[in-house]
């Protein structure tokens, strides 16, 4: 009777616990990110800079050669993969980076890009260049709006200055477009409030004025008829 | 005077209102939804190129980017459904799976996705696009469908897994579609939505031009009215409260039906003011002083007398004559004129008149105020005393104040003191 229950209860614990194993490996080739990276990898072995199509308006048709021929400098082996930051979740892209690598095998430089952040690892033997530290500190000397194609221009140029572990403190970072429009908008809110106060404090100035003016006549006007009239009798 | 303030405050009301009104009633601006898509450019054609000529071979088609989103069983029973509803429908029928993020060439709109796929590939018919998100849309070009009657309230794809029964809510669309009422002229759907030509997605933001006149007027029609209104208010009321003060001082207190009781007050008050003038004066010596000491001793011995007597009201109407006219006499030379014999306590007399008393209808003297005063009017200004059965007007009684004229005919002080025997 007890072998029985057991059987049972070792049953129902295996059948809660299988699917949640099967899903939660993120390297099963059925997993979404599992099929793009073998399709991209295929890509990679073609040609080592894949950009995606979906996002034409932010990626312009030389992106990929300008960044090919940036990264031709390093001297190192790279594949980089442009891919939209969302596809049916979030794209973890520091592990999808591995997932490329993993698909690939070939040692060498990895960035996973999107419009406006990336991530770059080094995987492998071989020359090393100190891709994430150099990564960070050119994402900090630039607006967050500046583009793929400058991130990975700045992160070359960092590497070739060695000032790979010098960061922007947060407060000197560029602005982006967008911050720039919204503090001369701010600026131009704060002068018009301004000119609105002051418009505001003329007009009861005048008015109060007029206002005194007004009453001060009608009194004198009515103190005068008084006094007429108290003269007659 | 009050008509033509009435009429000026409406005006300024009116004034007020269409100033604070005006701005809501300008028609606001309106963009045409329905504009045909701009020319993109060249290269902004690329993914719509490949959809459509993905399309040309297989009427369905889910992008490589989405491995996962139609499979298997999912994506033969899309299939399936295609086939009849293109068949039923006799036009083609298309489904695109494909992620299309806010920059994409799109912008991120399923509709305007199938208008620029009808646009390239030239193929009209009924497409049913959906996105990374699981937002599925369908848009139609010349369906011989009533689209008016579809329900366009949609389950929203589920939170955790988005894509999760994407083929079956694509199958459900096109089911839904089939299953509206038959029309004869082919019809459109969804075929609205406007998209920006590339680079000109982010419209700077409008500049913020100052509006000065509104709050120009709102202070120039309403605060500062009110702030004038104010402040003159406060000002005359400052001005009132000042002279009133002065002119309170200046004319003497006179009521003309007081009580007993009230007038001991006022004689108390009027005796202790000369008292103290005569103390805070230069001393004894000059006529001032000598007639204001007289008045004073005459009027001190006269409320002592008096005392707390009810019947003696018009003994204290004496008191209070006597010691103002002292308090008078330090201020002037020569002598006082006699008080008004109307009411004794108006003051001194400025002029002569005609007063009906029980001695007669003499020429008496009065002050100015009785003096221009109509007949009728004497009666209530006449200064009454009371007496045992009522308030009865002073000059109809008998006695030596009247008889003297209160100083008129012979001087006061003097009377006072031969009257209660200390001088003969």
């Amino acid at each position: 009777m007890l072998r029985i229950a057991f059987v049972l209860m070792a049953a129902v614990l295996l059948a809660l616990a299988t699917p949640a194993a099967v899903l939660a490996d993120p390297g099963s080739s059925a997993s979404a990110d599992g099929l793009r990276a073998d399709r991209i990898a295929r890509a990679l072995r073609e040609n080592p800079v894949y950009v995606t199509d979906h996002m034409l308006r932010a990626v312009t048709p030389d992106t990929g050669p300008r960044i090919a021929r940036a990264l031709d400098r390093l001297d190192v082996p790279y594949h980089v993969a442009l891919l939209p930051s969302s596809l049916e979740t979030y794209l973890d892209q520091e592990k999808f980076a591995a997932l490329l690598y993993d698909r690939l095998g070939r040692p060498g430089l990895y960035l996973v890009l999107d419009d406006d952040s990336g991530t770059a690892r080094m995987f492998g033997g071989g020359r090393s260049v100190p891709a994430e530290d150099a990564w960070r500190s050119a994402e900090s000397r630039l607006p967050s709006d500046a583009g793929a194609v400058a991130l990975v221009e700045k992160f070359v140029q960092v590497i070739g200055d060695g000032t790979a572990g010098e960061y922007l403190p947060a407060d000197r970072r560029p602005k982006s477009r967008v911050r720039i429009e919204l503090d001369r908008r701010e600026g131009q809110e704060a002068a018009a409030a301004d000119a609105e106060r002051t418009a505001r404090l003329g007009g009861a100035a005048l008015g109060a004025l007029a206002t005194i003016g007004l009453l001060a006549g009608l009194g004198a006007a009515r103190a005068r008829s008084l006094g007429k009239r108290g003269g007659n009798r | 005077m009050r008509g033509t303030f009435r009429r000026l405050a409406a005006l300024l009301v009116a004034l007020a209102a269409a100033v604070l009104t005006a701005p809501l009633l300008a028609p606001p601006a309106r963009a045409d939804a329905d504009d045909p898509p701009p020319r993109l450019p060249a290269h902004g054609y690329a993914r719509v190129d490949r959809i459509g000529a993905a399309l040309a071979r297989d009427p369905v088609f889910v992008d490589p980017d989405l491995p996962t989103a139609l499979r298997g069983a999912d994506l033969a029973r899309v299939r399936e459904a295609v086939r009849g509803a293109a068949a039923e429908l006799d036009v083609p029928v298309r489904v695109v799976v494909v992620p299309n993020p806010s920059e994409s060439e799109s912008q991120g709109q399923g509709t305007l996705l199938a208008r620029l796929l009808r646009e390239r590939t030239g193929k009209g018919g009924l497409y049913v696009v959906a996105d990374a998100r699981g937002n599925v849309e369908t848009v139609a070009f010349g369906v011989r469908r009533r689209f008016s009657a579809l329900d366009t309230e949609y389950e929203p794809p589920p939170e955790g897994d988005r894509l999760a029964g994407l083929g079956g809510r694509i199958v459900d669309r096109i089911q839904e579609i089939r299953n509206l009422p038959v029309t004869e002229s082919p019809q459109g759907h969804r075929l609205y939505g406007r998209l920006d030509p590339f680079g000109a997605e982010d419209r700077p933001l409008r500049d913020v031009e100052p509006e000065r006149a509104g709050p120009f007027f709102v202070g120039l029609l309403l605060i500062g009215p009110a702030v004038g209104a104010v402040l003159y208010t406060a000002v005359r009321l400052v001005l009132r409260w000042r002279r009133g003060g002065r002119t309170e001082r200046k004319r003497p207190e006179a009521p003309a039906r007081p009580g007993t009781r009230r007038l001991r007050r006022l004689a108390e008050r009027e005796l202790t003011a000369l008292r103290t003038a005569l103390a805070d004066g230069p001393g004894p010596g000059g006529e001032r002083e000598r007639r204001a000491t007289e008045a004073f001793d005459a009027a001190q011995i006269l409320f002592d007398d008096a005392g707390s007597d009810s019947g003696r009201a018009h003994d204290l109407v004496v008191v209070i004559v006597l010691s103002r006219e002292g308090t008078a006499a330090l201020d002037g030379d020569g002598r006082p004129s006699p008080p008004c014999f109307v009411n004794p306590l108006h003051g001194p007399a400025s002029g002569r008149r005609r007063v009906r008393a029980a001695d007669g209808n003499g020429r008496r003297h009065v002050c100015a105020q009785c003096a221009d005063a109509p007949q009728d009017r004497l009666a209530s200004l006449t200064l009454r005393i009371p007496r045992p059965g009522g308030k009865v007007p002073h000059h109809d009684l008998r006695g030596p104040w009247v008889a003297a004229e209160y100083g008129a005919r012979a001087p006061l002080a003097a009377k006072v003191l031969t009257h209660l025997g200390v001088e003969s």
